[in-house]
């Protein structure tokens, strides 16, 4: 693993006010407090989507680098900074491992 | 439930004082709305003893004056308000509505109920509203979805004029049921200019209905469709200045042309934008989406023909 992806991996979950749906090539996720909308990418979207499921953001990497056949370390790293960028937006909760 | 009676539109059913413009519905159950007629200062009188409202939405007149009015009580529920054009409360629930409308011309009472009040009930029932006309071509319900002006009513009424059937003017009542939407038909009320109406030959005229009369529009009362139908496709119209013939065109960032043309904006609860958000997603994936671009010089009647092939094609 890359030093980066050492850092334990946490647990995520995803508010009740957001919903997001599938649009073909695109992900929407929309924040009802808010009222704002976010587009995701397919692999953005998947990832979403395995965070609701899955909710372990390590047990996510790994199912997403067996999907992409993508080295896990990488997406370890791409899995992290999608969720800092999804917790800044407020579109999921980020809870301590436990 | 009253058969054969024209008391439905936008995926409901009214029932108590009649309403203009509604069609015979024969499909399954809709839910039902009590409406009442009453006179416009008693509705006043009633908002204004029952309300504190905020202005959710707001047109004026190029002078200033207030023209088009919907206020929001969390109590009450909705004042719709049109110079002319009637007054309506409807309950926060959507499931009872007074109106008081002017008796003539026939046209402008049914203006304000068909542009604002019924897809507002619509809407507060679960139903989800698009911004498009729809037409039965052949066996297909296309909707047509083009900013205010550039010629949606016209392209849906030369493919009226061409053979096809009235189903929606301006809003497309939608839900999803076993996976697909379906749409519900409209207010029978079409709006369309007086040049593109003198651009469709008199035969094709007559397939728009009883003429109710016109104002910066000639309006009709086309019959209605007896039911919901699947929504078959759905074509954006675009002037496409750099095209050198009409065509059908894939289409490119389709949430935001589906959300952007959801109907009553102003509507902004969680439930209605949830479940707008399941409904727009449904579509998206289950229902043929093209960009009608119209090339210059051609008008309504090219592009209902470029519609009607399409219609044809799908699947």
């Amino acid at each position: 693993m890359s030093a980066s992806s050492s850092v334990p991996l946490r647990r995520v979950t995803i508010p009740q006010h957001v919903v997001f749906r599938a649009f073909v090539e695109e992900t929407v996720v929309l924040n009802l407090e808010s009222g704002r909308y976010h587009g995701l990418n397919p692999t953005a979207g998947r990832m979403l989507e395995l965070l609701g499921e899955l909710g372990e953001l390590d047990a996510v990497a790994a199912r997403v680098a067996d999907e992409t056949g993508a080295p896990p370390s990488r997406v370890a790293d791409d899995l992290r900074e999608f969720c800092s960028s999804l917790a800044e937006r407020g579109l999921i909760e980020v809870e301590p491992a436990t | 439930m009253s058969a054969g009676a024209a008391d439905a539109a936008v995926g409901l059913r009214f029932t108590g004082d009649p309403l203009p413009g509604l069609v015979t519905d024969v499909g399954d159950e809709l839910p039902v709305v009590a409406v009442e007629r009453a006179d416009a200062r008693e509705l006043e009188d009633r908002w204004g003893r029952a309300a504190a409202p905020d202005v959710i939405f707001e047109r004026r007149f190029a002078d200033g004056r207030p023209f088009l009015s919907v206020e929001h009580d969390e109590r009450a529920g909705y004042r719709i308000h049109a110079e002319e054009h009637g007054t309506h409360l409807v309950t926060p629930d959507g499931e009872r509505c007074a109106s008081a409308l002017p008796d003539d011309p026939p046209w402008r009472g049914l203006k304000l109920l068909a542009a604002q009040t019924l897809p507002l009930i619509s809407t507060l029932r679960g139903r989800e509203v698009l911004h498009a006309a729809g037409v039965v071509v052949g066996d297909r319900l296309i909707g047509i979805v083009a900013a205010s002006g550039t010629g949606k009513s016209a392209t849906a009424c030369n493919a009226i004029a061409q053979g096809g059937r009235f189903f929606a003017d301006d809003v497309l009542a939608l839900e999803v049921a076993d996976g697909r939407v379906y749409a519900h038909p409209g207010t029978r009320l079409l709006n369309l200019y007086a040049r593109d109406l003198e651009a469709i030959p008199d035969a094709g005229r007559e397939r728009l209905g009883e003429r109710l009369g016109e104002s910066d529009k000639v309006h009709f009362a086309p019959d209605g469709f007896p039911g919901a139908l699947p929504l078959s496709g759905l074509l954006f119209l675009r002037r496409g200045p750099e095209v050198a013939a009409t065509a059908v065109a894939p289409v490119t960032s389709v949430p935001s042309r589906l959300l952007g043309n959801a109907f009553l904006p102003y509507l902004d609860r969680a439930d209605r934008l949830a479940r707008q958000l399941e409904v727009m997603s449904v579509l998206a994936q289950g229902v043929p989406l093209a960009e009608l671009v119209a090339a210059p010089g051609d008008g309504p009647a090219a592009l209902a023909e470029a519609m009607r092939e399409w219609a044809e094609g799908l699947p």
